[in-house]
């Protein structure tokens, strides 16, 4: 078997405008880039598990929960915190209700993203329902799914739990430890929408202090990476991967598509997000995607403008990593996931020879944009046996 | 790559839609269009001149009083000037208003 087509599984290589793929068949390298695009700056956690900021065009790998990194592409998406990480005046303000204090102490401990600019949050209330302190901002927003963000530690050496405020009404309870952690709250948000965290009596400690840090509000069903603030909103854009490849590292007529992947939300939006070896339009293509909305991996294979063959899993979480190969040969499709062959099909009208040239984190001609985070990317020049088919995807 | 930052008010929400709208675009095989332009569009929508204010329950007090204008913030990607249609309703503003563009500053 040989594996054309490499990408990620912890040997990335990344600049400006630019993710490098290659092919080192018998130890000759060739490099085969993508083109990569994203307007503006973005963060993502680097190897010593810090939060930073990327520049403009250069693509992330991300080394969120583990060592070895993954490309993470991510929609458009704004931070409707003006002031996401410190109190203050026309951003995040402290309120009280009943009986109940709180001091919030800017720039006071480390944070995740290395610097001392973490908040100490400490807080008491009173035993009753009606006893309520916290930290909030009122937010413009859509009436429509929005996620609330926010990192959080414990600042004595017991775990102490706070809950989300949205809405401006108590939500999910949480709990903080000694390790830095972000937790997400996903609702249907109002035109005005009062968020941030509380403490309250009957849902909470009631004796608190704690750390906290980057707050996000995005008017979406799933959170992104960390988007700073600092005196307004702020948009960070939309991301593409795309122009990898030559014919000659594609075989039209039989071949393997490797990807350990996940995607970024489970059972979220309706959007397909797609990875495809085409030919630069929707008529020739062979494509391996996430339909998030039922949780389902799909596959298939197209010539000549017509699906010839196709292949689906419903995977428990999408957002979840998992080992995807998708095999196409002449009478003998198949879809693997996670060492076992999930569906198979006998599909006999192949592509025509030297038509697959690229391949693209998005559809064959565009749209359907992937976001997610991709370890690793493999192309084989033939059909792997189910041995190796099991052996590739297997844990 | 290029790109430019711009700031617009709209008289009509239906007027800034019909401008986005009217952006480079495709229909896929499936029905759904897409944007084949690379362009980060942010609809900031009609933008509170007087901030609401609220009880200590989170409860609406005052409503406040909004712009009677719908505020779009656009970074446009291998452009030197805002399209044509765009340009009569570019406005400037201090700093960076109410709304920036990770990296970006508008006044910069």
């Amino acid at each position: 078997m040989a594996n054309t087509f490499k990408f990620g599984n912890g040997n990335w290589a990344v600049k400006e405008d630019y993710a490098l793929a290659y092919n080192d068949e018998n130890g000759n390298f060739k490099p085969l880039p993508f083109d990569f695009t994203r307007a503006s700056t973005a963060t993502r956690v680097n190897k010593d598990g810090l939060i930073e900021t990327v520049p403009s065009g250069k693509p992330r790998i991300d080394f969120t929960d583990n060592t070895s990194g993954h490309l993470l592409l991510e929609p458009s998406r704004e931070n409707k915190f003006p002031y996401s990480n410190q109190k203050v005046s026309g951003g995040l303000e402290t309120f009280t209700s009943g009986t109940a204090s709180i001091t919030v102490t800017n720039n006071y401990a480390t944070s995740p993203d290395g610097s001392q600019n973490a908040m100490r949050f400490q807080a008491t209330c009173g035993s009753t329902s009606s006893d309520q302190t916290g930290l909030r901002d009122a937010l413009s927003m859509s009436a429509a799914s929005a996620t609330l963000s926010f990192y959080g530690k414990s600042n004595t050496s017991s775990s102490q739990t706070i809950a989300f405020h949205f809405n401006g009404g108590t939500k999910t309870v949480v709990t903080l430890t000694n390790e830095w952690q972000r937790f997400t709250y996903t609702d249907t948000s109002g035109t005005t929408n009062n968020a941030g965290v509380e403490i309250r009596g009957t849902y909470t400690d009631t004796d608190v202090d704690v750390l906290l840090f980057g707050f996000q509000m995005e008017q979406a069903s799933y959170a992104t990476s960390y988007i700073p603030t600092s005196g307004s909103t702020v948009t960070r854009s939309g991301e593409t991967c795309s122009g990898a490849g030559n014919s000659t590292v594609f075989n039209d007529s039989e071949g393997v598509l490797f990807v350990e992947m996940a995607a970024l939300d489970n059972q979220g939006s309706a959007t397909s997000t797609v990875i495809s070896i085409n030919d630069g339009t929707s008529s020739n293509r062979i494509h391996l995607f996430y339909f998030v909305a039922d949780n389902t991996i799909y596959a298939n294979y197209r010539s000549g403008g017509t699906t010839r063959s196709t292949a689906e899993f419903t995977l428990s979480n999408t957002a979840n990593v998992n080992k995807f190969a998708y095999k196409w040969k002449s009478g003998d499709f198949a879809l693997w996931v996670n060492g076992v062959e999930v569906d198979t099909d006998t599909n006999t009208t192949m592509i025509s020879s030297d038509t697959l040239d690229e391949l693209d984190f998005y559809a064959g001609g565009g749209g359907a944009n992937f976001y997610g985070k991709t370890k690793d990317l493999r192309v084989y020049n033939t059909a792997l046996s189910d041995s190796e088919l099991q052996a590739l995807t297997s844990n | 790559m290029k790109h430019l930052f711009r700031k617009y008010e709209f008289d009509s929400k239906e007027q800034a839609e019909s401008k986005i709208a009217a952006l480079p675009h495709e229909t896929d095989e499936d029905g759904n269009e897409y944007p084949t332009h690379s362009h980060t569009v942010v609809k900031l929508g009609f933008l509170p001149i007087v901030e609401p204010t609220f009880d200590d329950e989170g409860n609406v007090v005052d409503e406040g009083e909004y712009s009677t204008k719908y505020s779009v913030d656009v970074l446009w990607s291998e452009l030197d000037e805002s399209p044509y249609g765009w340009k009569s309703y570019e406005i400037s503003v201090e700093g960076n208003g109410v709304h920036t563009f990770a990296g970006w500053s508008f006044n910069g």
